[in-house]
């Protein structure tokens, strides 16, 4: 071989890594890497853009790293100065509940916040996304004016309501037109819903929230239900300081030694904190009586075998089972915070029977 | 059964009551209280049938300030109280919680 083979096998590496550098670049352009996916686009025609994630989802640490980034991302667009703010959702294939509420929640608070930033999305390609966004009035509310006529069931059984109070008939509403539930369980899920949005509300004036954006803090609430066939989630959501940050202002004195008494230590992690706040009941005025809402938010799960509720608060979150599943207690801690609390509570559908 | 004075809370309040103080929503606890409540208790002496089912549900706030607030905040004395309201579910439990809001009410 000698010198002239080790010049070719050189120039073929070169080469080589040539071909792969213009591949990824056309890759990236193509916008098809997952990196790109939650993150900022500026076009040279003064849009800016985020490209939604693939799986709108906050139920592992990276879709939850993900959909948090996409939501930092969101608002950098809409406070970055350009003219129109584009919402890309042409690589999203999937919504979950919690995910999608985050999103709408997100959303609705950036337009009214700044009307005079003009919006547009570019849909989905996948018929039950592109239907579901149609549905929940995702397009309508970003300017997209949609041919598509939503009737996939995965679809067409979302339902949507929001409010900036506790407005129980908006929330009761919701609740009745789910249909397949037992009037016991619909009466400990309206109890569980009203004592989370009263929570909301009472604790929205602590701080601000910390996105940069120095909104004055609302009681603004978003909920959302998705009967499936085998399933039925509700969630609730808010974007105020969240439960870890709130937990030290509502209860300064006590905890601090209830995270000892839980854990051995001191060490703050959201997930540790939204496990704290479900466990106390004195509140911020040391007054007795008040402070009971998340006894509430989780007496609905005692009574429907296979129930669960997840918690979503800032960087941290919580997945509390029915007694009856072991281990009835999770919590994780992820890398980013989305900036609000989600609540979801998730009831199995047997036989196409009501939940009992 | 003429005489009786009955609530109906879903006929004369909400069938959706939720939230504790007025400035929470529509139909809290305290609007229940000061708004259907309380006018009915001050009218006479007599017992008052509370009729509780009808409504979707209740939260502890509503019915802590609702019930447990007639003691704390308008000078009614827990044992008084429960022998004049006649509290009516089919939900027992219910009827036990608000009966321990009136009695812990101090």
């Amino acid at each position: 071989m000698g010198r002239k083979g080790n010049l070719r096998r050189w120039k073929e590496k070169r080469i080589g890594a040539k071909r792969l550098r213009k591949s990824l670049k056309r890759l990236r352009a193509s916008r098809r890497t997952p990196e790109t996916l939650g993150r900022v686009f500026v076009s040279a025609d003064g849009v800016s853009g985020i490209y939604m994630p693939e799986l709108i989802s906050l139920s592992d640490q990276a879709l939850h790293e993900t959909l948090a980034w996409a939501m930092a991302s969101l608002r950098s667009a809409f406070t970055s100065g350009a003219r129109e703010v584009r919402v890309d959702f042409g690589y999203t294939t999937g919504l979950h509940a919690e995910g999608m509420l985050l999103v709408y929640a997100e959303l609705t608070r950036l337009i009214d916040a700044f009307p005079e930033i003009q919006v547009s999305c570019v849909p989905s390609r996948v018929a039950k996304v592109d239907q579901a966004l149609q549905h929940l009035g995702v397009y309508g509310m970003l300017g997209h004016k949609s041919p598509v006529a939503p009737e996939l069931p995965d679809a067409v059984n979302w339902r949507v309501a929001q409010g900036a109070n506790v407005d129980g008939p908006k929330m009761g509403e919701l609740i009745e037109e789910i249909g397949r539930l037992s009037s016991e369980t619909a009466s400990r899920l309206f109890r569980s819903v009203t004592e989370a949005v009263t929570n909301v509300t009472h604790h929205s004036d602590l701080a601000k929230r910390l996105d940069g954006l120095e909104l004055e803090p609302t009681k603004e609430w978003w909920m959302f239900c998705r009967p499936e066939k085998h399933s039925l989630y509700v969630a609730v959501c808010d974007l105020g300081i969240g439960i870890p940050r709130s937990l030290p202002r509502t209860h300064p004195e006590i905890w601090a030694d209830v995270l000892y008494r839980m854990f051995g230590d001191r060490r703050m992690t959201d997930g540790r904190m939204i496990k704290a706040a479900l466990r106390m009941r004195r509140t911020r005025t040391e007054e007795e009586h008040r402070g009971m809402g998340f006894s509430d938010i989780t007496r609905v799960l005692e009574e429907v075998d296979g129930s669960r509720l997840r918690v979503y608060s800032n960087r941290g979150s919580l997945q509390y089972s029915n007694p009856s599943l072991m281990p009835a207690i999770h919590i994780h801690n992820f890398k980013y915070s989305i900036l609000g609390t989600i609540l979801v509570w998730s009831f199995p559908f047997r036989d196409d029977q009501h939940v009992r | 059964m003429s005489g009786e004075k009955v609530v109906d809370v879903a006929r004369d309040f909400s069938r959706f009551p939720a939230g504790r103080f007025k400035e929470d929503g529509p139909f809290s606890g305290q609007a229940f209280r000061d708004e259907v409540l309380l006018p009915r208790l001050r009218q006479n002496q007599e017992a008052l049938t509370i009729e509780l089912d009808g409504a979707l549900g209740y939260g502890s706030s509503f019915l802590e300030e609702a019930f447990g607030g007639l003691v704390r905040l308008c000078g009614f004395k827990a044992a008084d109280l429960l022998q004049r309201l006649n509290l009516r579910s089919v939900d027992d439990s219910l009827v036990r919680e608000i009966r321990s809001y009136i009695t812990r009410a101090v």
